[in-house]
């Protein structure tokens, strides 16, 4: 599974502060806030999301809060 | 002749009654706003007593711009949309403030959404936008709009090029084969 952060944060000094004390190792977008091309084109701003698609880039689920998002990704990495 | 001996009595508890209620308020500090004791009656759980608060509310009142919020928490709760989605009619019908029409519009149009009324959300958020075209609500509605109509399971993912901070180049097509996630967060 490939992951890829993509960043809703209006200030990038910030976002970059959080992602090297997080040490995420994902790729990261900065899409630059409500008005980024990723989070207008996927409907996800201001609530945390996640879009999970699948291996013909098809969307599989919209993820919205953090437990089922766990959930998911348990039961996706359990299937394989 | 006999009422005349009660009256000045009464007057005198009621003037008593008067007197403890202000002591109280003066002591428990301000009185509450329609919209906080609508929102305590949620949080209680009292939900006949919400709706009867609710009613008695003319439909152009302004606390009606904080008040969806408060009913839109209580149909989450209820898993029931029926309320809010007849309360955010009204608005749109009767209120004469334009920003209020569209915010009832969007309300109806959430409240049709979360019961599985797909294509009557879409016309209430449209009829959103109709009213203030340009407007953030209106922006907010068309991502939705976008969400229902396109973004659906099963939906080809809309394609995307974009640039990591490492600078490599993210093209969606180039993953295809993968599982992917993509993760929005912020630092906040």
């Amino acid at each position: 599974m490939v992951i890829v952060g993509v960043s809703i944060d209006t200030d990038r000094s910030a976002f970059e502060r959080a992602v090297s004390k997080a040490s995420l190792p994902w790729p990261q977008v900065f899409d630059g806030g409500d008005k980024g091309p990723l989070v207008r084109l996927f409907n996800a701003r201001g609530v945390p999301v996640s879009i999970l698609i699948d291996r013909d880039g098809k969307i599989a689920k919209r993820i919205v809060a953090e437990t089922a998002l766990r959930t998911a990704v348990t039961e996706l990495l359990g299937k394989r | 002749m006999k009422g005349s001996f009660i009256v000045p009595g009464a007057v005198i508890l009621v003037a008593a009654l008067a007197a403890t209620v202000v002591g109280q308020q003066t002591k428990d500090a301000i009185p509450q706003s329609p919209v906080d004791a609508i929102h305590k009656l949620v949080h209680a759980g009292r939900f006949e007593d919400m709706v009867a608060k609710t009613d008695s509310l003319p439909l152009d009142d302004p606390a009606w711009k904080n008040l969806f919020d408060v009913l839109v928490e209580a149909a989450e709760q209820q898993k029931d949309y029926t309320y809010l989605k007849r309360k955010a009619q009204e608005v749109l019908l009767r209120s004469r403030d334009s920003e209020m029409r569209a915010l009832a519009a969007f309300v109806l149009g959430i409240g049709d959404w979360r019961s599985g009324q797909l294509s009557d959300a879409v016309a209430a958020f449209s009829e959103a936008i109709r009213i203030t075209p340009g407007s953030e609500l209106a922006s907010n509605a068309e991502g939705n709009i976008h969400e229902i109509k396109d973004l659906g399971t099963g939906q080809p993912t809309p394609h995307f090029v974009a640039q990591t901070t490492g600078g490599a180049k993210l093209d969606l097509n180039d993953l295809r084969g993968k599982t992917v996630l993509l993760n929005f967060w912020a630092s906040w």
